[in-house]
This record gives structure tokens, C-alpha cells and sequence, in this order.
């Protein structure tokens, strides 16, 4: 396969236990699309491979509960570099409250199951649009909008009664 | 010459209050420093720091995993900067294989900016790189200005960075160590006592302290000599420090009275310390008691060839017990009750350890302070 043009440089950061099914899927998935993918155990690994990848695209992959451990201090790292997480909800366990919403703050999709992972990458490696490109003609419906960005628009939502409820 | 972040400076990570005396000061060293542990991370890994200084405090759980971080994300001397409890870790993160040698070296809190900066190789200025700013301050390599007492040596001599660590841990030494036994001393036992019974209040942690002493030294030391008395102190801390576990602390608190503090190791796997807790809390200080009962055991069969032929057998230990947080919250209340205890071990006939309250039984968290329960007669 040749390899993905619209992606040159991209690296995908899976966070989680080595053999575990979220890493083997996506780094198969990032072998398909012939991508980099860097399995890290923890956060702690994978702040030195955001640090590591910088100046390429690049997109974290992880469980939330692991990707918010330290009030959130990843997610707010990985906003700041203008680097996407995607979290993963544990559908065994309910997930904190501060967890989503230092998830929520930091912009980061969040999925509830591992094959759901497969829409959030193919939007990340869809080539970006231009901040403010113009429409294409009178009477041209308006652009659709990503499931990402309906998943962000959903969650923004959320965030404000979360916080209406937590006070 | 491209900027670079934290080139010729020391990153500090985490709650610098709980490590460093001067921590106040840190504008007028090289330093950068990150509370969170992970932002230190990132940091450590974007910048070119000389030293990357890690505040063990507060970091237990997670610790391996940042420190395995941070050595796979800079090439800077990783430093650890414990407190008295933390040193048994700290050491075992230095650890001597390169395999798990995730630090290079420990400092023993608290310290001060200039001991770290030494650890560095940033010390006062012996060798200038010449860079300099336009009023003729020595820069660091991003051309910012250093406080002019600090000269970062490029690179760290490793010999004299070996001299530095060898003499501060030479004093750390006469400081903390009772130089006949070589066991830790009343000044440092006292301290770490303090220090664990804190992190022990805020992690619901247990800790037992058990004095004790030689049932009538005088008489060897009298009939002997002093000589001889020493060797039978030597013999004691020795034994001592065999049976106890390797994070357990053993000190002389002076005289034939020796002190050990007993505690819950905090970076063994949660779940062992959790599984441990459910079987013993009830039981607790059954590991000091056993290790309180094997010492009794080896000391009373010790052969001391300086006692004549029939020197075998005659020593015998007297000592007390007392836990935390039933039998006291401070380190004062301690040592008292498990003084207290000896001393009502004395009374009792010697060569046997009171444990303050009723002995090990389950639901016997309410123990009144006038009883004592005798674990062992030798």
C-alpha cells in the first residue's frame, strides 16, 4: 500500500498495557494506513513521545482513566501543543467526573469503544480544510460537519451542565 | 547559537518545599521548576537541562514509571531528592546494575541549592566557558544571565562530580552514623521516626518502634572491659541489622539502648501492602514482633570468644514495643510507652520484650496505656 499522502509525518501515540486490545487494533490500524505508531505503557512514556514528535502531526490514543491520571496534566499538555487526544471510556467502570471533564477542557474526543477509535483516526488523517474556506456557491448546503466535531459540540454541552451540576 | 531551554540549568520536579531548606531562593540558582510531575516531564524532555532534581515526596506510586520516563527523554543526570524514609527506595533506584538504574544519584532531604547545584555540576565559578553577557555576567547557554556566583562546567567533570558526591556523603555519614556500631544514631532515628510517623498519619501507614537493651552490660563492661563491651554492642547491632528487613531503620540510641523503627514499605505493589493490611491490621506489630523474637533468639546463642570458654549463651536483650497510632501519635509518645515497656521488662525478670497493650490479639485496638502483654520470655 502506498503510503498515506495526506498524512506525511503523522505518528500515533497508543497509550495503554502492552498486548492489551486497544494497543494491538490501532497498531494494526496504523500499519494499514502506514503511519508511525508509538506504543507507550503510560503517560508518563507517552509525554516524552508527544515531546519527541514534535513538529509532526500528531494524535494520542489511550484510556481516559489513564490519560487523566495527575488532575488532568496530560490532556492539558497535549491541548497546549495542539495535540488531539482521543480517550477511551472503560464501558466496565464508571468514569470520574474530574476525568471527563479535564478531557472535556482539553478538547479530546472521547469514544466508548475500541472499533469507534477507527472514525476518530480517519478524520484525523482527512486533510485539514482551511480555517475560513469560502462556499462554493449560492444555495450549497452547508459543509457537514465531522463526527468529531459533533462529538466536541456534544461535549461542550456536557461540560457546562457537569459544571452547572458539580457547581 | 540556538536557544535552547534549560540549557546549563537544573530542572526541579515537584513540591520543592518538602526537599530543599532554601527552597525560597531558587530564583538565584540555574533552576526551572514544575510542580506537576508530568509537566516536569515534558520539560526535561523539549529542554537541555544539566540535571533533571526529582522531589520523591508525594511521587510513591508512579515514581518508576516517571523516572524510566525522564531517562528514556533526556540525557540529564537524573538526581532523587528523598527523605530519610525514602532513601532505602532512593538507593534501589540507583541501584548498581545498568539495567535498572534509573537514577544517578540521591540526596538526603532536606538540602539546599548549593548541594544540588554541586550534584549538578554547576558550583561556583571554577571553570568559565566564556560566555558572557554585555555587562560581563556569565551567561548559560541560551545566552541568559547567571547569578555570577554559578558556573556551569561543560561538560560535568564525572571525577569531580564523583569527589562532590563522595564528600557530601562522607559528612551525611558522620552526621547520621554512631561510629562504634555503624548503625544510624539517636539524631537520625529521632528524624526519620518524625518524618515516617507524618507520612504514616496522612497514608494510614503503620510503624512500631522497638527499644532495647543489653540485660546487664554494666557487669560486661566491669568485668571485661571496656573493649569488650564495645565488641558486645558491635555484636548486637550486627545481629540486629541481620534479622531486620532491609528498609527497616536500626540505630543506637545511646549507652547499650538500641532503637528500630519498623514501617510499611510504600513502593512495594499496592496489592501487597493491601492484602498485607487486611490479614494484620488487627495483628499489628507481628512482623516487628518476629523479627524482635528472632534477634532475642540469635543474640542468646552469639558466641563471643571474648567472653571466655563459657561465653556463649550468657547475653540476653530486655525490650519494650510500642505501635503507631495506638499506642502514640508522635514520636515523643513512642519512645516513652516502648521505654516504658522496657523498663516494666526489667522489672519483669529481664530477657524478654513487653509490647505495649494487650499482645497481638484481634479487636485489641483500644488498649489501656497501664497494660502490658508479654510476647516472648527467652
Amino acid at each position: 500500500m502506498a503510503r498515506d499522502k495526506t498524512s506525511p509525518g503523522a505518528c500515533l501515540i497508543v497509550v495503554g498495557a502492552p498486548g492489551g486490545e486497544l494497543v494491538r487494533t490501532l497498531v494494526q490500524l496504523a500499519r494499514e494506513r502506514e503511519i508511525d505508531a508509538v506504543p507507550c505503557e503510560n503517560v508518563y512514556a507517552a509525554v516524552v513521545a508527544v515531546a519527541q514528535a514534535a513538529g509532526r502531526r500528531v494524535l494520542v490514543v489511550g484510556p481516559l482513566q489513564e490519560l487523566a491520571v495527575e488532575t488532568g496534566a496530560f490532556l492539558g499538555i497535549s491541548a497546549a501543543r495542539a495535540v488531539p487526544c482521543c480517550c477511551l471510556l472503560d464501558p466496565g467502570r464508571a468514569a470520574g467526573s474530574q476525568d471527563l471533564l479535564a478531557a472535556l477542557r482539553a478538547n479530546a474526543t472521547i469514544v466508548g469503544a475500541v472499533p469507534e477509535v477507527r472514525a476518530v483516526l480517519r478524520d484525523w488523517l482527512a486533510p485539514a480544510e482551511p480555517p475560513s474556506a469560502p462556499r462554493r456557491g449560492r444555495g450549497a448546503p452547508p459543509a457537514k460537519r465531522s463526527v468529531r466535531e459533533e462529538t466536541y459540540e456534544d461535549l461542550r454541552a456536557t461540560e457546562a451542565e457537569l459544571s452547572a451540576l458539580l457547581g | 547559537m540556538a536557544s535552547l531551554a534549560g540549557a546549563g540549568r537544573v530542572l526541579l520536579i515537584g513540591d520543592i518545599q518538602k526537599a530543599l531548606l532554601d527552597a525560597g531562593q531558587v530564583d538565584r540558582y540555574p533552576c526551572e521548576v514544575r510542580t506537576n510531575i508530568l509537566e516536569g516531564i515534558d520539560a526535561a524532555a523539549r529542554g537541555r537541562f544539566v540535571a533533571v532534581g526529582i522531589v520523591m515526596a508525594g511521587a510513591t506510586h508512579q515514581l518508576g514509571a516517571a523516572l524510566q520516563a525522564l531517562r528514556d527523554g533526556t540525557k540529564a543526570r537524573i538526581l532523587l531528592l528523598a527523605q530519610m524514609h525514602e532513601e532505602p527506595i532512593a538507593r534501589r533506584f540507583v541501584g548498581t546494575g545498568a539495567a535498572d538504574k534509573l537514577a544517578d544519584a540521591y540526596l538526603v532531604c532536606p538540602t539546599c541549592l548549593a548541594s544540588l547545584c554541586s550534584y549538578a555540576g554547576i558550583g561556583p565559578g571554577l571553570e568559565d566557558r566564556g560566555q558572557k553577557t554585555e555587562d560581563g555576567r556569565p551567561t548559560t547557554e541560551d545566552g541568559s544571565a547567571l547569578n555570577p556566583q554559578f558556573t556551569v562546567r561543560n561538560p560535568p567533570s564525572g571525577v569531580f562530580l564523583a569527589d562532590v558526591e563522595q564528600r557530601i556523603r562522607h559528612l551525611e555519614r558522620l552526621a547520621t552514623t554512631d561510629d562504634l556500631t555503624g548503625l544510624k544514631n539517636r539524631r537520625y532515628l529521632w528524624e526519620f521516626a518524625r518524618q515516617i510517623l507524618e507520612h504514616a498519619g496522612q497514608t494510614k501507614g503503620r510503624v512500631t518502634l522497638l527499644v532495647f537493651d543489653i540485660d546487664n552490660f554494666k557487669h560486661y563492661n566491669d568485668v571485661y572491659g571496656h573493649l569488650t563491651g564495645d565488641e558486645i554492642l558491635r555484636q548486637a547491632a550486627l545481629l540486629m541489622r541481620r534479622c531486620c528487613r532491609s528498609h527497616d531503620v536500626v540505630g543506637r540510641i545511646g549507652g547499650d539502648e538500641f532503637a528500630v523503627v519498623f514501617w510499611d514499605d510504600p513502593y512495594r505493589g499496592a496489592g501487597d501492602v493491601e492484602r498485607e493490611r487486611r490479614a494484620a491490621t488487627a495483628e499489628h506489630p507481628s512482623a516487628a514482633i518476629l523479627v524482635a523474637q528472632r534477634f532475642q533468639k540469635e543474640f542468646g546463642h552469639a558466641d563471643l570468644h571474648l567472653l571466655g570458654p563459657g561465653g556463649e549463651g550468657v547475653l540476653t536483650i530486655s525490650g519494650g514495643l510500642a505501635s503507631f497510632p495506638r499506642d502514640g501519635a508522635t514520636v515523643e509518645q513512642l519512645f516513652e510507652r516502648a521505654d516504658l515497656a522496657l523498663r516494666d521488662a526489667k522489672g519483669g525478670g529481664k530477657n524478654r520484650i513487653y509490647l505495649v497493650g494487650p499482645a497481638c490479639t484481634s479487636g485489641s485496638n483500644h488498649a489501656s496505656p497501664s497494660e502490658i502483654g508479654e510476647i516472648h520470655i527467652g
